[in-house]
């Protein structure tokens, strides 16, 4: 249509925040593990740790394309890009109107191990900083025995 | 509860660093063998904000004073009981002594007991201030290691290993419950192998913590690809133990807040031990 604006590309900076999904498995003793951010070798872009943009998606509607029980954490952009990775805009279409607020962490794929435990360490130590939404608990653990 | 451990040479930890000269002619030393007591060491970084201030008091020992920044300073209150053995003259030969304070430099030791002065040396301790009744003295300088002797409560701290155990066991049991795709994803079940490695681990665990009087924080749990990882966390080390299947990587930080690792390792159950006395060390 005559007039129409295209809206501006999605730009992001090491400014901006970003939303991740915590699974309730990787909620232990109240404590975000390091399974929130699970980065193998051979990973491709789809297999890459999604992530919500926070400028472009409000928390809760966030928080509803997770699954039951998930929390969210928040962290700075720059996290991932101090640690030599990216965040590759990868729109999701069943966000609908969000979907240019997804995106994944990549770029660790070529990284030895040892950097990529780093990495996973790092991210879940930003996540573990500011946790927006707990994760309900995982099935309790059984109490131990009384002892007299 | 006064089930205590008993401090005894038999029963004395390795990383108690105790002077031979203490075996005689010393209150101190008498009373340091036989009180009942564990040791612990904590690394500098315990301590974080280097702003020093202890004060025993002249009728406590004869130490008032502990601080510095940069160096461990020492004030050795005037008074009676000096034994030749710690003369101001052999502080003044380590260090800078004036009016009963002494300033012991980088690289040197204080050895204390129950708030007295018991031996001074340079270098003998390798940059260690070791001293009992941690609640009197705040320990702040440019020490590399501060070994506390404390009073443990042994009953405490079994039933503390033996609970940690079986939390573990037990979020052991339900991770391996876990069905394909966990995740809400592509996420693996948990192997049978995988778990007995977990298991094995699990075992070593009292064994560690009480070898070394220590209780760390251990969390156990799952990653996407099938794998188990003990997250464990002591004093200002992080250990994470990977376990897949048979094989155990191993990658370990201090301090805490470094993102660069000081080692990873790829072992199995048994050679994981090692790195869980390294957490607890």
């Amino acid at each position: 249509m005559a007039g129409e604006v295209a809206p501006p590309p999605v730009t992001i900076s090491p400014t901006d925040s970003l939303y991740r999904g915590i699974n309730p498995q990787f909620y232990e003793n109240g404590q975000v593990t390091s399974g929130v951010f699970c980065l193998k070798k051979k990973d491709t872009l789809e297999d890459a740790p999604s992530v919500g943009i926070e400028k472009l998606v409000p928390l809760q509607k966030f928080h509803s394309f997770m699954g039951a029980g998930w929390g969210v954490g928040q962290f700075s952009v720059s996290v991932p890009l101090g640690l030599g990775l990216t965040v590759h805009l990868l729109p999701e279409p069943s966000w609908k109107e969000y979907a240019d607020a997804h995106a994944v962490i990549t770029g660790y794929q070529a990284l030895s191990n040892s950097k990529r435990g780093e990495c996973e360490r790092a991210l879940r130590d930003a996540v573990r900083q500011n946790v927006r939404i707990p994760p309900s608990a995982a099935t309790a653990p059984i109490p131990p025995p009384t002892t007299k | 509860m006064n089930s205590q451990i008993s401090f005894t040479d038999k029963h004395r930890p390795a990383q108690v660093k105790h002077p031979s000269e203490a075996k005689e002619g010393f209150l101190a030393g008498h009373f340091y063998r036989t009180k009942k007591i564990a040791n612990f060491t904590r690394e500098v970084f315990d301590f974080p904000n280097a702003t020093v201030s202890i004060s025993i008091g002249p009728s406590a020992g004869w130490v008032n004073q502990l601080a510095g920044i940069t160096n461990v300073s020492v004030g050795v209150a005037s008074g009676a009981h000096i034994t030749g053995r710690i003369s101001p003259t052999e502080i003044v030969g380590t260090g800078l002594f004036s009016e009963g304070t002494n300033r012991i430099s980088f690289g040197q030791n204080a050895h204390l007991v129950t708030g007295l002065v018991e031996d001074f040396g340079s270098g003998y301790f390798g940059e260690n201030a070791i001293y009992l009744n941690p609640d009197s003295i705040t320990l702040l300088g440019n020490v590399q290691q501060i070994t506390m002797v404390e009073t443990v409560d042994a009953a405490t701290l079994t039933q503390l290993a033996v609970t940690r155990e079986y939390l573990l066991s037990a979020q052991l049991r339900r991770l391996r419950k876990l069905q394909a795709g966990w995740d809400g994803d592509r996420a693996e079940a948990i192997s049978q192998l995988t778990g007995d490695t977990a298991e094995e681990i699990i075992k070593q665990v009292p064994q560690v913590m009480l070898s070394h009087l220590a209780i760390p924080t251990l969390n156990l749990g799952p990653l996407p690809d099938g794998s188990l990882r003990f997250e464990c966390t002591h004093s200002n080390k992080e250990l994470f133990l990977t376990i897949s299947d048979k094989a155990v990587d191993v990658q370990a930080w201090q301090p805490l807040h470094a993102i660069e690792s000081v080692g990873y390792w790829e072992t199995d159950a048994g050679g994981a031990k090692e790195h869980l006395e390294w957490l607890v060390r």
